[in-house]
């Protein structure tokens, strides 16, 4: 996984900003060149279901898996149509893009507690793999799967200085979790 | 505590025996049984453990969104 991130404009490049850890998990603002406005998200399991559909949405990194479901879809034939409309609205915001923030807007924009920059580069195995900058720290990671992800995003929470409980923005009407 | 003792204890919202069968690729491997409804299923991976119980735990949304299409 060579190269770094360094063009918020490229494919899979999305930028994190965390602005809360409340109840042992981070809360914040995830942007892509593909969205007009921040995506909130309230956990780490909002932002992975995030940044996942915008990898379903965007087609890029094609998933290599399908993912195993405990309810069977019969209707084989509904499901590749609902992917095709997700196809043509995918289509749709590409046409639109102009629209979305420049990358030097993109760029402007801070986590209370950190700023990260993320790729995500492959999703196979069933799981996704990527790179990580920590925008004020200035430090790199990869991670071959959610869970080296997990780790890394739980590792910055052991900085007591993180956990200086909770910032104003939360309490902004406008601040409200796009999955709940 | 015993194997019966263990499955006495029961949560709110879903109940699953996992066993994590292998530790490969920096995920997790394995089998995972959603009691109440006793189906099994094999996952290949931590985020895909985490997406089948978030699946279950959700089983009304998920039926609907479904039924709906």
């Amino acid at each position: 996984m060579a190269g770094s991130i360094t063009n918020l404009s490229e494919t899979g490049v999305m930028l994190l900003c965390l602005d809360g850890f409340l109840k042992h998990d981070w809360n914040g603002r995830l942007y892509t060149r593909y969205s007009a406005g921040p995506l909130y998200f309230c956990g780490t399991l909002t932002l992975l279901k995030i940044i996942e559909q915008f990898c379903d949405q965007t087609n890029f990194p094609r998933a290599a898996l399908e993912f195993r479901s405990f309810f069977p879809y019969s209707d084989r034939k509904k499901i590749a149509e609902e992917r095709e409309k997700t196809k043509a609205d995918t289509a749709d915001r590409r046409s639109t893009e102009t629209a979305a923030p420049s990358e030097k807007e993109l760029r402007q924009n801070r986590g209370e507690l950190a700023t990260l920059l993320m790729r995500i580069q492959y999703r196979q195995q069933a799981t996704l793999q990527g790179q990580l900058y920590w925008v004020e720290q200035n430090k790199r990671a990869e991670f071959c799967s959610v869970m080296e992800f997990l780790k890394l995003i739980d590792n910055m929470s052991a900085d007591p200085a993180r956990q200086s409980g909770v910032p104003a923005l939360h309490s902004s009407p406008a601040y409200r979790c796009v999955w709940c | 505590m015993n194997d019966k003792e263990l499955l006495r204890k029961h949560g709110e919202l879903g109940n699953f025996v996992i066993k994590v069968q292998h530790r490969q690729n920096g995920s997790w491997q394995g089998r995972i049984t959603w009691t109440e409804k006793n189906r099994t299923l094999c996952f290949r991976s931590a985020w895909e453990l985490l997406k089948l119980i978030d699946s279950a735990v959700n089983t009304e949304k998920e039926e609907n969104k479904w039924l709906d299409q």
